[in-house]
């Protein structure tokens, strides 16, 4: 918080000098006068209470700035308080308006696809009656004579009878995989990688 | 307020406007404003004469100075306080009269009635088509489905074109019920009958409907409906029944299982949006929650189709009053086919006569006869009073209890085995078998096969069996010779399967069922029709040993040849029982004659009942019902891929 603090005299100054008051302001000043503003100076640098009485400084003098005040506790956690809170407000309305968005999208995008999906709802329910309607049909007419289709009889069919299970084959005694000992001929053939 | 400031307003408006003060001078001008600001910046009644125009025109002389000196003439000075309390009282009156038309329409009684019509323009709840549930066959045929249909109303008044242009241009389009389309003339007269509200069709499928609406007339009117539709006709009518015009199932598996059918839906709440669309009010939970399970039966329809086609064949060979088939899986009790004759079209079943809608293989009653003799065998195989080997004496005519029993034929067999009993169905020898039995053991054993008690199958209106009661039986010796040749007793043909199926998948009894339960789309099982755990009635040597006998009554010399298949080994039974007549005893000449047959004795696993009532021809479970129930069983073998027990030689290996 480096807030420089213009001295109150600045002001007044300027002021004096657009009304053209007579005075005291005059770059011209007695000897004494500058010292006794030089002192007070510094007097005020070890106090900064800055008295509204005093003549006002002079522009030729060097003016310290008033050393940074410490701020309170309660002005700085205030402080903190009020950044902390701003950005949770800019979130939370961000994140509403992002709810809000999204849900009037999905009521309007829900009113189009709603007949959509009746739509189909009415299709499929069409194509299942038109096609079980045809399988009757179909049905009724292969039982008419002169299709020359016949009904399937037991005797019309092949059957081959299963074959008895093969016998199981043993499996040939084969060494083990794993060689624990392996000699150094196995270890040659072997990728050493794996 | 605001009609205040208006009106004050009209009143600069005319003095502006005057005439009178057009013509005037500037003084005039001059003086009109100073009348303004006088108005404004002092009390009215201060001065009064200068609001007037008239009076202010009048006076040209007035300067402007008039206004700051107090004026008093006499003459309007009178007029004017009533003047001015009738217009305070009017704006008064006015504002007023707002306030309480404000307070009327805000708070008042009134302003439920502009919520309510607001809502009426802004809100929109509809019920979503919610179609009920199909209905499939075991390989996924639809045997019932809902569809949305249209019924056209007009209304001559609205008709923005004239009616001939309508009726000429709607008649092509349009489809009736019974698929004849009307011409333009019909049409027109019936614009004719009334101003509006005409029917002018109903039942207009979907695709008719749709163009209709493309003709885009104003005064016609679609409103949608649903309804049902059995796509294979009457072929499954007998298990899937039908529904009335509310929805609401009136026989058959629309009517038992109407809870698993019905779907119900929260109907959707919209509201209009700022550009005039329908946004409804909770997206999450509207529309989502249709589900697309289907009941799936354990019916085969082609099966169906077979044995209606071989029943209708044989009914009207015959001459036979009515007949039903029944294929039963004997391993869980599923029924794969129910059908009855005659039947009726589900599509239409108003065309037909009431008594068809009862499935009668599960509502009427009747004496099995001869088909039962198996099941009495086993259960004296069970008590243990014979033996498969038994030798009985057959004398083809006895007494008991001072009745007179004898042979259909009539022949006497004389020592005979139990086979051989069953094989040629011999009354007597079943007699001498149960009398081998005590009375009450006998009676129990029925009891055990659940006569006389509800069977707890999944269609509607199951009749319960009868059998007289143990003091009745036990009392009379006749009641048990009867019994033992199926007579003296009732039960629906859907139980003469249940109880063949004991033999079939021995020795249990399995509750028949037509329902396998709820699939979703994927064929994926989403509930299954709980069933009891089947009873334990005879044991398998039992069911088996029976099984064997039955063999013998459709190869050569037995009583059911005509249900014979080349290759396949089937056990059958015939019966041709009397049937009772309504005025006590048994009718002279009106028969029941049926056929139980199972395939195969090697792998049991099916039983096909064919009963058919009342022929007049034929006569003879063996020759009336026997080849109905080989037809089917040739279809089942086909359908159910079942392998023949031994390879017929013809088409074995020679070499």
């Amino acid at each position: 918080m480096a807030v420089a603090f213009k001295s109150p005299s600045s002001p007044q100054r300027r002021l004096s000098r657009s009304v053209h008051l007579p005075s005291t302001q005059s770059k011209v000043i007695s000897f004494d006068q500058a010292r006794k503003k030089r002192v007070k100076t510094s007097l005020m640098n070890s106090a900064p209470r800055v008295q509204s009485s005093s003549p006002p400084p002079q522009p030729t003098v060097v003016k310290a700035l008033p050393k940074p005040q410490r701020q309170p506790l309660w002005l700085s956690s205030m402080m903190v308080l009020q950044k902390v809170s701003s950005v949770v407000t800019s979130v939370m309305v961000g994140s509403t308006l992002t709810f809000y968005g999204f849900m009037v999208y999905g009521e309007s995008s829900w009113t189009q696809e709603y007949p959509r999906l009746e739509k189909l709802r009415a299709t499929e329910q069409q194509l299942q009656a038109a096609q079980e309607l045809l399988k009757n049909q179909i049905a009724l007419e292969a039982d008419k004579p002169t299709t020359g289709l016949v009904v399937p009889q037991p005797t019309d069919r092949i059957y081959i009878e299963p074959s008895d299970p093969r016998p199981e084959i043993l499996p040939a005694p084969t060494s083990p995989l794993l060689d624990l000992q392996p000699s150094p001929h196995s270890k040659a053939d072997k990728p050493l990688g794996y | 307020m605001a009609s205040s400031d208006s009106s004050s307003g009209s009143r600069s408006q005319r003095s502006v406007s005057s005439p009178r003060q057009r013509r005037g001078n500037k003084s005039s001008m001059e003086s009109k404003k100073a009348t303004v600001r006088g108005q404004r910046g002092k009390p009215r009644l201060q001065n009064p004469i200068l609001i007037n125009p008239f009076v202010a025109s009048q006076k040209h002389s007035i300067s402007p100075h008039t206004q700051e000196r107090p004026l008093s003439p006499l003459v309007p000075r009178l007029a004017q306080p009533n003047r001015l309390i009738l217009v305070g009282l009017v704006l008064l009156g006015g504002i007023l009269g707002l306030g309480i038309n404000l307070f009327r329409l805000q708070i008042g009684q009134e302003s439920s009635f502009l919520k309510q019509q607001a809502a009426a323009q802004q809100e929109q709840r509809i019920l979503p088509f919610v179609p009920r549930r199909q209905i499939t066959d075991k390989r996924g045929t639809i045997l019932a489905l809902d569809r949305r249909v249209y019924t056209l109303y007009a209304h001559p008044k609205l008709f923005k074109q004239p009616a001939n242009e309508i009726a000429e241009k709607l008649a092509p389009v349009l489809l009736r019920e019974d698929l004849t389309t009307p011409n333009a003339n019909e049409l027109l007269q019936l614009f004719g009958t009334s101003p509006s509200g005409i029917k002018v069709a109903d039942f207009i499928p979907e695709e008719v409907s749709n163009r209709i609406q493309n003709l885009r007339f104003d005064g016609l009117e679609l409103l949608e409906n649903r309804q049902r539709l059995y796509p294979q006709q009457d072929i499954t009518a007998d298990v899937v029944g039908y529904v009335n015009p509310e929805g609401k199932g009136q026989a058959g598996i629309e009517y038992s299982q109407e809870s698993l059918l019905e779907r119900t839906m929260p109907s959707l709440s919209f509201q209009r949006a700022a550009n005039g669309a329908w946004v409804p009010e909770q997206i999450a939970t509207g529309f989502i929650p249709v589900d697309d399970l289907q009941l799936r039966l354990t019916i085969d329809a082609s099966l169906q189709r077979i044995a209606r086609k071989a029943l209708q064949k044989n009914v009207e060979e015959y001459k036979a009053k009515r007949g039903t088939v029944i294929v039963m899986d004997a391993t869980d009790g599923g029924v794969l086919t129910l059908v009855n004759e005659p039947s009726y079209n589900p599509n239409q079943y108003y065309k037909f006569d009431l008594e068809r809608f009862k499935n009668w293989a599960l509502t009427d009653l009747y004496e099995p006869g001869s088909t039962f003799k198996p099941i009495n065998v086993a259960l004296a195989l069970e008590a243990g009073v014979i033996q498969a080997d038994t030798i009985i004496n057959d004398e083809g005519n006895i007494q008991v209890g001072g009745w007179p029993i004898q042979n259909a034929d009539g022949a006497a067999r004389g020592a005979i085995n139990i086979t051989d009993i069953v094989k040629y169905s011999s009354n007597v020898g079943m007699v001498r078998i149960i009398q081998r039995m005590e009375p009450d053991v006998f009676y129990e054993g029925l009891k055990r096969l659940g006569l006389g008690t509800t069977m707890g199958i999944d269609l509607p209106f199951a009749a319960t069996s009868t059998l007289k009661t143990k003091e009745q039986f036990i009392s009379a010796p006749i009641e048990p010779a009867t019994a033992s040749f199926g007579q003296g007793f009732s039960i629906t043909p859907i139980q003469l399967a249940q109880l063949h199926s004991l033999l079939a998948n021995g020795g249990k009894l399995v509750t028949p069922h037509v329902v396998q339960g709820l699939y979703n789309s994927k064929g994926q099982l989403y509930w299954k029709l709980p069933l009891p755990e089947p009873k334990q009635v005879f044991s398998s040597q039992t069911a088996n040993s029976v099984l064997q006998m039955m063999e013998s009554v459709v190869k050569e010399g037995g009583t059911g040849t005509r249900s014979a298949i080349e290759g396949y080994r089937i056990g059958g039974k015939t019966g041709t029982a009397q049937k009772a007549s309504p005025d006590g005893g048994y009718s002279s000449n009106a028969l029941i004659t049926s056929f139980v047959g199972i395939l195969s004795v090697d792998h049991p696993r099916y039983v096909v009942v064919a009963v058919v009532d009342e022929p007049l021809e034929g006569r003879a479970g063996g020759i009336v019902a026997a080849p109905i129930v080989k037809s089917v069983m040739e279809g089942l073998i086909h359908l159910e891929k079942i392998p023949p027990s031994s390879i017929p030689s013809e088409t074995s290996p020679d070499n």
